[in-house]
């Protein structure tokens, strides 16, 4: 795979050129030119013939001339496509799209945009290219393969067959030695040499013709700066939209949660209470509801239980306390209900926007989980504090270390949050602890996007 | 006792006045956010007519801690007047937004409490005379923390026992009912609680030692 890698120019200009792939990575490249303007040929053609064939007897047919020039661009769009991949066999990988992501439907949304792109139009420029490159390329490639034929059948003619040449057999050369009449069998070795010359010095020519061919078709399909600028700005975006959709649907399932099962649970207990209070009756009235009392409490407990259980789950989903009291609140609930002790400290600004608290509350939730599932730690730590308009969280414990962040998918998770945030996680577990999660949030908004500029 | 109720889900709501009714008390009015609880309890105390609000912590308009805001304009208007809130946070902000001021005649408790018919209704009734209820779950959140962090210097110089009986002050429980759960004699108990005091650094002459003994866990 390494050949691919490296371009035309670079082969041509090593030593053994002629004995390495490079010729024949050449020849396969400038062979397929020709082929592909054929092949666009042949497609306008067909769409011609297609359109031309239901509209020979009406007055419509006047517009195929109009239609036929409207299709241009999408031949362009055609040809950048495969290009990309010829000049990838030509080692000029990595040729990005300079086009807008975009989904074919709806497909006049498609249309519009992709005919006002200039990528498009260039792509259209190099079709043109393309196609005058491939006219000269067939020219070439003929003159080549008849001279290597005519020299090849002089050799077989005279070293194997062992019979004389009677005239001036030899091709397309011939105009360079005028007045040579003819060959004896013995001159064979003339044939040889000269047969070798030629291929060496055809697969330079091709060498040369495709690599000029293939830089300038990269010239005009490589992505501009600004095309590139805003397709990152469409993924950070689309990226942003799918982590605001994620919260959405997060808040979603907690306020459900709330509004329903956790109403009906307290509900549920309050009713055990009432029968509670009833049995408590009934004693005093000297009935023996020992029995009826003992599967109540059960009741009561498991009622407890699961009230707690949910308002553990509904904090792992959507805390409300970050949302009504902060990250510092949030972060202090997160300390109070674990169950290993946890040294927080916390110095940043008052006024956090809401995503890099939501952010910095799940790393910590993701840190402590962490800590609590993989390491021996006895002790967590929970620092925060804001520092040249960036936010440092680090989660620490005083565990065996040794954990691989390449391993949990929440790490990965959070990582991507952070990225799209233009913010770092870094995960630092020595063997013997110990391990540190850190996490950096950029606090302006407007950053974010500087950090992903070229 | 006649009480305004305020609670968004209609199903709890009704339990709860189920609950109230058979514990004696009157539910004169029941609302379902916290701008109709802030009217009503205007319209009611005119007439004197109200003893104690219960209000839920999350409501409309905005789902958040519209309850215990409405809280807060409600003793703005009428100090003194006996919240009890109801909530399903543990977490120590919202105790903490609840108690900022003035802490007499306020309590917090968890929803899961409610269904402790006995618990509810002592809570209420302290709540109703002046006292001040911190939900013992809520309490305990606080204390494990307290005891594992090394921050907190002052509540870190108590003793397990000293602890203990400070949670069970923050519970609402008197001295008697204190000695009774822990089988300890009166003198006992003064003392332990003199030392939380000292610990604690609150001024005797400053009065209601007991309620900013309790704070303390939520001051921090």
């Amino acid at each position: 795979m390494r050949s691919m890698t490296t371009s035309m120019w670079r082969k041509l200009s090593r030593p053994l050129y002629a004995v390495s792939e490079g010729p024949w990575l050449a020849l396969f490249a400038l062979a397929m030119q020709p082929f592909l303007a054929f092949a666009a040929l042949m497609l306008l053609l067909a769409v011609v013939g297609g359109l031309g064939s239901y509209s020979l007897t009406s007055p419509l047919i006047l517009l195929l001339p109009f239609i036929c020039v409207a299709m241009i661009p999408l031949f362009g769009l055609w040809y950048g496509y495969i290009e990309r991949g010829r000049l990838w066999v030509l080692g000029f990988d990595g040729v990005a799209s300079g086009h807008v992501r975009l989904p074919l439907r709806p497909f006049w949304t498609w249309i519009r945009v992709r005919y006002r792109e200039p990528a498009t139009w260039r792509e259209v420029l190099a079709t043109v290219i393309g196609g005058i490159f491939g006219l000269v390329s067939a020219v070439i490639l003929i003159l080549e393969t008849a001279t290597a034929a005519a020299l090849a059948a002089s050799l077989v003619t005279l070293g194997l067959v062992r019979e004389e040449i009677q005239s001036n057999y030899l091709g397309p050369l011939a105009p360079l030695a005028p007045d040579v009449a003819g060959f004896t069998p013995d001159e064979w070795w003339k044939f040889a040499l000269l047969l070798l010359l030629a291929l060496i010095v055809f697969g330079y020519l091709n060498g040369l013709l495709a690599a000029i061919s293939a830089s300038a078709s990269k010239a005009l399909l490589a992505p501009r700066p600004e095309e590139i600028q805003r397709q990152i700005e469409g993924l950070t975006n689309s990226r942003a939209r799918i982590m605001e959709s994620f919260e959405g649907e997060r808040r979603r399932i907690e306020r459900d949660l709330h509004d329903g099962v956790q109403q009906e649970l307290v509900n549920l207990s309050l009713r055990l209470g009432m029968i509670e209070l009833d049995i408590k009756g009934l004693e005093q009235q000297g009935v023996d509801a020992a029995g009826a009392r003992e599967q109540l409490t059960l009741a009561q407990e498991q009622a407890r239980h699961a009230l707690q259980t949910l308002r553990n789950t509904v904090r792992g989903i959507y805390p409300a306390v970050l949302e009504d009291h902060g990250l510092r609140a949030a972060l202090e609930e997160l300390a109070n209900n674990c169950i290993l002790p946890v040294d927080l400290s916390y110095c940043a600004t008052t006024v956090l926007p809401q995503n890099i608290e939501r952010t910095a509350y799940y790393a910590a939730n993701e840190g402590i989980a962490n800590a609590l599932k993989h390491s021996t730690a006895s002790r967590l730590g929970i620092t925060a504090h804001s520092a040249e308009g960036t936010l440092h969280l680090e989660i620490s414990d005083n565990g065996q270390g040794g954990a691989d962040p390449a391993h949990g998918s929440g790490i990965a998770g959070l990582n991507e949050r952070a990225e799209a945030m233009g913010g770092t996680v870094v995960v630092d577990s020595p063997a013997g602890g110990p391990t540190t999660l850190r996490v950096r949030l950029p606090l302006n908004q407007d950053e974010r996007v500087n950090t992903l500029r070229f | 006792m006649r009480i305004v109720l305020a609670e968004d889900s209609t199903l709890l709501r009704e339990g709860l006045v189920m609950v109230l009714n058979r514990l004696g008390h009157e539910v004169v009015r029941q609302v379902a956010d916290a701008p109709s609880l802030i009217r009503t309890v205007e319209e009611e105390a005119a007439e004197g007519e109200v003893d104690v609000v219960i209000t839920d912590v999350r409501m409309p308009p905005t789902n958040t801690s519209d309850g215990l805001q409405a809280a807060h304009r409600i003793r703005e208007r009428h100090p003194g007047m006996p919240v009890l809130v109801l909530s399903q946070y543990i977490a120590a902000a919202y105790a903490r937004e609840l108690f900022s001021e003035d802490s007499t005649g306020l309590g917090y408790l968890l929803k899961d409490r409610v269904g402790r018919i006995e618990d509810f209704a002592r809570a209420l009734e302290t709540v109703a005379e002046g006292g001040t209820v911190i939900d013992p779950d809520v309490v305990k959140h606080l204390m494990g923390n307290a005891a594992a962090d090394s921050r907190s210097s002052a509540l870190e110089s108590l003793t397990p026992r000293e602890l203990e009986i400070l949670e069970l002050m923050a519970q609402g429980r008197a001295n008697s009912e204190i000695e009774r759960e822990l089988y300890v004699s009166s003198a006992t108990v003064a003392k332990h609680i003199g030392n939380i005091f000292d610990k604690l650094g609150l001024d005797p002459n400053a009065g209601n030692r007991r309620v900013r003994a309790v704070l303390a866990f939520l001051g921090r």
